[in-house]
C-alpha cells in the first residue's frame, strides 16, 4: 500500500513537471475579456449573447458567474489586490459610490461620447437608472442592465372579491383597493390573515393563510423592504448633512410599521425568508399580497395563476411609489489591460439589440423605449407583464428626482451590509427597533469615520428633498395593475 | 518490555561486530532528523509565518483596503485598543463561547454514550458503526445549505416532523431565542459521529485482563466505568475535546451557509465578525487584530490543556531514545 | 461481555441504536430524495415524501453549471494535497516521534499554526498567490489565483499539523528494537522507514489520509477565495446555486448530493481503517 501511495505521488509530481504551461493566447490579435457577474438565469441568457458577440466581433468573452451573496467581496478583493482579472464589473446600485471613488471603475464619458449613438443609444435608458445606477459625481461609471426596482404585487382576484370588498370596507371604512399608503398596507395584511376554518373568498380555508409575505431574513431584501417605508414619508437613513437618520422619529416610526404592523400578519417564516421565499409563499397560496418587492420577480410570481386555482397576480407601485430603484450596473474595471473592448461590449450588453433579445427572454429592462413597447408586451404577458408598472415606478421616480442619500455615499456597499444586520435584529425581535436603529447609527457612523460624505452634486441643481405624491388616477386609469386589461387599453 | 529489551541488547553486543564496517553513516541523528521534518516545516514557516507577519504587520498601521489609502502608517496600539473596546467584538466572542461550551459538551456526552451503546452492541455492529459516522464525511457547506432548507418554517421538513409529534411549528433559524441552538444541532449531528468514532477506537483498544479482573471480584457496572473505563479513557478523551474545541471556536462554516449571522447578530459567531471586517469591511488592520487576539487566546488554551499531554510526549521520546 | 444473554435489554440497546441511527442519516436521506424532486415539488407546505422523481437537477447542474469540472478540480485539488500531507507528514512525524527535534516546541508551533483562524490568513495567501503566479516556477507549478496548484498548497499547509500529530503516536508505538535490530542486519537508516517503520504504521497513515482527503474536498473559504471559474471546486459550485433567481434548490441539493456522495463512500469502505487506525495510534494519547 505505501509502496503504490508513493509511486503514485511520483506519477503525480512527473506529470506536474511534464505538464504544459498555462495556456498562452495563440494569436496576438485574440482579445478575451472577463466579465464577473451573479450566476443565475440572467447569467445563462448572457452567455448567449456572448457567444453572439464573440461570433460577430471575434472578441472573446468570458463569464465568471458569482453566487449573489459572495459579489461583492469577491469583486472588491479582486479589486484592492488589483489583480486584473476581470475586465467588467458587475455591481448593485448601493455599491456604485464605493467602486467608483476607490477607482474601481473606470470613468466612461469619453469612450461613451466615441461611441455609435446608434448602438449605445444612452438617453434610452430610463434616466432614474442612470441616475442611481450609471453616475458618480458628474460621471458615468456604468451602464444598468437589467433593473430590479421595486413594486408590489397583490392577488387581484381576492381584492375584487365582492365579498370581500364588502367586508372590508364595513371594517374599515374605505374602499378595499391598491393600498397608496403603508396603513393601508398595513389594513389589508390585518384584513387578510385567515385561521383554518374561516372564510376566504367564499371558501373554506384548510390551512393559514396570511395577509402579506415579507423578505425579513438576514440578507440584503429586508432594508429594500424597510427603507421603502421610511422613503415614501421622507425620511432618510443617512441626513443631507451626512449624520445617520436612522433614529429620527419618523424614522423608528417606519420600522416600528414594519415590525408591529407588518410582521405579525406574514407567515412565521419570514424571519428566514428571502425574496424566493415570498414567491413561493405566493405560489403556494399563502399570502395575499407583498410589501415593497422587486418587480423583476414578475415572471415567477405569475406562474401562481397556473398553480392556485383561481388566483390572479397584479402589479403595482408600492405605496408612495418612493421604493428601491435601481439595476445592476455593468463598469469596465480599472485594472481591464483592454478597456476599449470591455466597454463595446458593456455598451453593447446595455444597447437596444441586447436589451430586447433580454426582454424577450424574461428579463426586466432598463430601456425606456421596450418597456414602454405595446405590442412586445402584448407578445409576451407572462414575462412582461410588470413593464407598465415598472415604467410608472421609474417615471415617478425620476420625475421627483427624489434618491435614497446612500447611494452616494462613497461607503455604500458596507453600510448596505449594516442595514442588513441591524434590520434584521429589528425584524427577528432580537433587538427592539429602537437598540437596532441605536446600533445601526453607531455602524453608519463607524463606517463613516464620523460624518458621512454625500456627493449630492451628483443628484444636480433641482434635486428636491421630499417626496412626491404619486398619481394613482393615471396609474389606475391606465389599467397598469392588470396586464390584461392595459392590453385591452391599448387597443382604444 | 524489559525482558524484551535484555534480549535485543544481548543481540545487538552479539552484532556488534557485524555492524561495525558498512554502516558508517554520513550524517549524524540529529541532522537525519531535522532533515525529515525540513520539507514539512519549510512548508509550514513559509505559509505560516509569512501571513502572521502580515498580521502582526497590519495590525500596527491603519489599513483600509478599499480606501485610497490602503496600508498606511503605523498607528501604534490604537486597533487593539479599538478591538478591545468593540461591544461588537465582545458580544461575537461570547457567542462563540456560548456556542463551544455547550456543542462540545453536548457531543462529548451524546458522543461517548452513544460509543457505548454501540461498543455493546451484538447484531449489525460493523454496518452501524459505518453508517453512523457518514455526517462527518458531508461538507458542511453543503449540507449546511441543505439543513437552511430542512429548517424552512414554511417549507421545510422539521417542522412537519416536529408537528406529527404534536409540537408547535418553530422558526428554527428566524427566532433569536432559538437560532443559536438550532446552529448548534447541526454542529451536534455533524460532529457527534467524530467523537463517536474516536472513543469507539479507544474503548476496542482497552485492554482485556483488569476488566475480566473486576467481573470476577463482582464489582459494579457503575464502579467498573468509574474506576477503570473512564480513568484509561482520558487521554483519548482530553484528546478529542481539544480538537473538537478549536474547531468549535473556528466555527464558520455552518453559519456562513445556515444563518449568515442571522436573525440579527444572534448567530455572529467571532469568526464571522472577523471574516465581516476582514472580507466586508476590508478593515483588514482591525481584522488583524483581532485574528492575533483570538489566535493568542487559543493559543493560550491549548497549550494549558494539552501541557501534560506534551511533558509525556517529551518523556517517553526521552526514554526510547535512551 | 461474550456472556451476555439475549434479554430485554439488548433488544432495547438495538432499538435505541435503531433510532439514533435514523435521527443522523435523515438529513443525508432527505438531500438525496429532494435531488429527484422536480423544482414545484421542493418549496410545497407540507414538504413531500412522496414524488415523482426527474433527473432534472443533474441535468442542470451537469449541462448549465459545468459540475464536470468543478469535479475534476476537487479530485485533482484534494487528491494532490492528500499524497503531499502523507508523504510530507510522514517523515517528519516519523522523526518526531523518534527524535523529537527542538524538544517539543516546534510540534507545538506546528500544532499552533492550525489554529490560526482561516479568515484572517486568507488575504495575505491571496497575496502570496497573486505575486506567486507571476514567477516562473508558480506559473510550471499552477501556483497562481485561480489554479488548483495555489488550492493543493494551502490545503498542504493546513492539514500538515493535524497529520503530524495524528501520526506521531503511531510511529511511538512502534517498538525501537525492532528498528534496531533492522539496523544491525544492515538497513540503512532510509532503508529502516521504508521496509520496516512505514508499513507497521499502515494503519496511521490510512487514517490520515482519509481525513486529509475529507478536510480538502469539503473544504470552503480557500477554494471561493482563491478561485474564479477555472480551478473552481464543488463545495463553490455547490454554494453558486445562490442566484439573484432566489436559491435554486432543486440543482443545489442535486449538486450538494455530487459533492457529498463521494466522501460518505469513502467514509463507509475506510471505516474499518479509521477505527483500526485510531486504535492503534491516537488513543494511546
Amino acid at each position: 500500500m505505501i509502496r503504490k501511495l508513493a509511486i503514485l505521488a511520483l506519477v503525480f509530481a512527473l506529470a506536474l513537471v511534464i505538464a504544459p504551461r498555462p495556456v498562452t493566447p495563440a494569436k496576438a490579435q485574440d482579445v478575451t475579456i472577463t466579465w464577473a457577474t451573479i450566476a443565475g438565469f440572467y447569467t445563462d441568457w448572457a452567455e448567449e449573447v456572448a457567444r453572439q458577440y464573440e461570433e460577430s466581433t471575434g472578441v472573446n468573452v468570458e463569464i465568471i458567474d458569482i453566487d449573489f451573496p459572495s459579489l461583492y467581496e469577491n469583486q472588491v478583493l479582486e479589486a484592492v489586490a488589483d489583480t486584473g482579472a476581470y475586465d467588467i464589473l458587475t455591481y448593485d446600485v448601493g455599491w456604485k459610490a464605493e467602486f467608483s471613488e476607490s477607482g474601481y471603475l473606470l470613468p466612461l464619458d469619453d469612450y461613451i461620447a466615441n461611441a455609435d449613438p446608434a448602438v449605445i443609444a444612452f438617453d434610452d435608458i430610463s434616466p432614474a437608472l442612470t441616475e442611481t445606477t450609471s453616475k458618480w459625481r458628474g460621471k458615468t461609471f456604468g451602464l444598468p442592465y437589467y433593473t430590479f426596482t421595486m413594486g408590489y404585487f397583490y392577488r387581484c382576484d381576492l381584492f375584487e372579491n365582492p365579498d370581500e370588498m364588502v367586508a372590508f370596507e364595513a371594517e374599515y371604512g374605505y374602499p378595499l383597493g391598491i393600498p397608496q399608503t403603508y396603513e393601508q398596507l398595513a389594513d389589508i395584511a390585518e384584513f387578510f390573515r385567515r385561521e383554518p376554518g374561516e372564510t376566504l373568498a367564499g371558501k373554506t380555508v384548510e390551512a393559514d393563510f396570511y395577509g402579506i409575505g415579507l423578505m425579513a431574513a438576514r440578507a440584503p431584501h429586508v432594508q429594500d423592504e424597510i427603507n421603502s417605508i421610511a422613503w415614501s414619508w421622507g425620511y432618510k437613513v443617512i441626513e443631507d448633512d451626512g449624520t445617520p437618520g436612522v433614529t429620527s422619529e419618523g424614522f423608528l416610526k417606519a420600522v416600528n410599521l414594519y415590525v408591529n404592523e407588518l410582521l405579525p400578519y406574514a407567515p412565521p417564516g419570514a424571519t428566514s425568508s428571502a425574496f424566493d421565499q415570498v414567491v413561493a409563499q405566493m405560489r403556494q397560496g399563502l399570502i395575499a399580497q407583498t410589501a415593497a418587492f422587486y418587480l423583476d420577480q414578475y415572471p415567477n410570481m405569475v406562474k401562481t395563476e397556473e398553480e392556485v386555482e383561481g388566483a390572479r397576480i397584479c402589479t403595482a407601485p408600492a405605496p408612495g411609489a418612493h421604493t428601491w430603484v435601481g439595476a445592476f450596473g455593468l463598469g469596465v474595471s480599472s485594472d481591464s489591460e483592454h478597456p476599449q473592448e470591455a466597454f463595446d461590449f458593456v455598451a453593447w450588453l446595455a444597447g437596444p439589440e441586447a436589451q430586447r433579445a433580454f426582454a424577450a427572454g424574461g428579463g426586466s429592462t432598463s430601456r425606456v423605449s421596450i418597456l414602454t413597447d405595446a405590442a412586445f408586451i402584448a407578445e409576451h404577458p407572462l414575462t412582461a407583464g410588470h413593464y407598465p408598472t415598472l415604467q410608472f415606478v421609474l417615471d415617478h421616480t425620476a420625475k421627483s428626482n427624489f434618491y435614497p442619500n446612500y447611494l452616494f455615499v462613497p461607503q455604500g456597499g458596507k453600510i448596505y451590509d449594516e442595514m442588513t444586520t441591524w434590520y434584521s435584529a429589528a425584524a427577528s425581535g432580537d433587538e427592539s427597533p429602537e437598540g437596532a436603529m441605536e446600533k445601526m447609527a453607531e455602524a453608519i457612523e463607524r463606517q463613516c469615520d464620523g460624518l458621512c460624505e454625500i456627493a449630492n452634486d451628483a443628484l444636480g441643481e433641482n434635486y428636491t428633498p421630499v417626496p412626491m405624491p404619486f398619481d394613482y388616477e393615471t396609474f389606475l386609469a391606465s389599467g397598469a395593475y392588470d396586464i390584461d386589461v392595459w392590453i385591452a387599453n391599448q387597443g382604444n | 518490555m524489559s525482558t524484551n529489551s535484555a534480549v535485543y541488547q544481548a543481540d545487538s553486543d552479539l552484532k556488534q561486530t557485524a555492524r561495525a564496517a558498512p554502516k558508517k553513516q554520513l550524517i549524524s541523528d540529529t541532522v537525519y532528523s531535522v532533515l525529515l521534518i525540513a520539507p514539512a516545516l519549510v512548508l509550514i514557516l513559509f505559509f505560516a509565518l509569512i501571513p502572521l507577519g502580515y498580521a502582526i504587520n497590519v495590525s500596527f498601521r491603519f489599513a483600509d483596503l478599499t480606501s485610497p489609502r490602503g496600508v498606511d502608517n503605523y498607528v501604534g496600539l490604537e486597533n487593539y485598543h479599538f478591538v478591545l473596546n468593540d461591544d461588537f467584538f465582545w458580544e461575537a466572542a461570547q457567542r462563540t463561547l456560548f456556542f463551544a461550551v455547550i456543542a462540545v459538551a453536548v457531543e462529548m456526552i451524546a458522543g461517548v454514550a452513544i460509543a457505548f451503546l454501540l461498543h455493546e452492541m451484538r447484531w449489525f455492529k460493523g454496518i452501524t458503526r459505518s453508517l453512523i459516522i457518514l455526517p462527518l464525511a458531508a461538507s458542511p457547506v453543503a449540507v449546511g445549505l441543505i439543513w437552511r432548507n430542512m429548517y424552512h418554517p414554511d417549507f421545510g421538513v422539521y417542522n412537519y416532523l416536529v408537528s406529527l409529534l404534536g409540537i408547535s411549528e418553530q422558526n428554527w433559524l428566524g427566532d433569536p431565542d432559538l437560532a443559536m441552538y438550532s446552529v448548534i444541532i447541526f454542529d451536534v449531528w455533524q460532529w457527534t459521529p467524530f467523537v463517536i468514532l474516536i472513543t469507539l477506537a479507544g474503548l476496542q483498544a482497552l485492554p482485556k485482563e483488569p476488566f475480566e479482573a473486576a467481573q470476577l471480584d463482582g464489582a459494579s457496572t457503575w464502579r467498573v466505568l468509574r474506576t477503570l473505563t473512564f480513568p484509561m479513557l482520558t487521554p483519548v478523551l482530553t484528546l478529542v475535546f481539544v480538537l473538537r474545541t478549536i474547531d468549535a471556536i473556528r466555527l464558520y462554516d455552518a453559519v456562513f451557509s445556515l444563518t449568515s449571522g442571522g436573525p440579527g447578530t444572534t448567530t455572529e459567531v467571532l469568526t464571522y465578525y472577523l471574516y465581516r471586517t476582514g472580507l466586508r469591511f476590508f478593515r483588514m488592520d482591525r481584522a488583524s487584530a483581532m485574528a492575533l487576539l483570538f489566535l493568542y487566546v487559543t493559543v493560550v488554551f491549548t497549550g494549558l490543556v494539552m501541557r501534560r499531554f506534551m511533558r509525556n510526549i517529551a518523556a517517553r521520546t526521552r526514554q526510547m531514545a535512551s | 461481555m461474550e456472556t451476555q444473554r439475549i434479554s430485554f435489554g439488548l433488544f432495547f440497546r438495538h432499538f435505541l441504536i435503531l433510532i439514533i441511527l435514523i435521527v443522523f442519516l435523515f438529513p443525508i436521506y432527505w438531500m438525496i430524495t429532494t435531488s429527484f424532486k422536480s423544482s414545484e415539488d421542493i418549496l410545497t407546505r407540507p414538504p413531500k415524501f412522496v414524488f415523482e422523481p426527474t433527473l432534472d437537477n443533474y441535468r442542470f447542474a451537469f449541462e448549465e453549471a459545468d459540475f464536470t469540472k468543478f469535479i475534476r478540480n476537487t479530485i485533482i485539488v484534494a487528491g494532490l494535497s492528500t499524497i503531499l500531507v502523507v508523504t510530507f507528514g510522514s517523515i517528519a512525524s516519523y522523526s518526531f516521534a523518534r527524535w523529537n527535534p527542538g524538544d517539543g516546541h516546534i510540534m507545538f508551533f506546528i500544532l499552533t499554526t492550525r489554529m490560526m483562524p482561516a479568515i484572517a490568513v486568507i488575504m495575505p495567501f491571496f497575496l502570496i498567490f497573486r505575486d506567486l503566479g507571476k514567477t516562473d516556477i508558480g506559473n510550471r507549478f499552477y501556483l497562481g489565483l485561480d489554479q488548483p496548484g495555489a488550492l493543493v498548497v494551502a490545503y498542504t499547509v493546513f492539514n500538515l499539523p493535524f497529520a503530524i500529530w495524528l501520526m506521531h503516536s503511531f510511529f511511538q508505538d512502534i517498538p525501537m528494537e525492532l528498528e534496531d535490530s533492522a539496523r544491525l542486519d544492515g538497513y540503512s537508516r532510509l532503508q529502516v522507514f521504508f521496509r520496516v517503520v512505514l508499513p507497521l504504521a499502515a494503519p496511521g497513515i490510512a487514517v490520515t489520509a482519509i481525513f486529509s482527503l475529507l478536510f480538502a474536498w469539503n473544504e470552503f473559504l480557500f477554494a471561493f477565495v482563491l478561485t474564479r471559474d477555472d480551478a473552481r471546486t464543488i463545495t463553490v459550485g455547490v454554494s453558486s446555486f445562490q442566484t439573484q433567481q432566489g436559491i435554486l434548490w432543486g440543482p443545489l441539493t442535486a449538486a450538494a448530493v455530487v459533492c457529498v456522495v463521494p466522501m460518505l463512500v469513502v467514509a463507509l469502505f475506510l471505516q474499518r481503517y479509521m477505527v483500526r487506525g485510531l486504535t492503534f495510534g491516537a488513543v494511546r494519547g
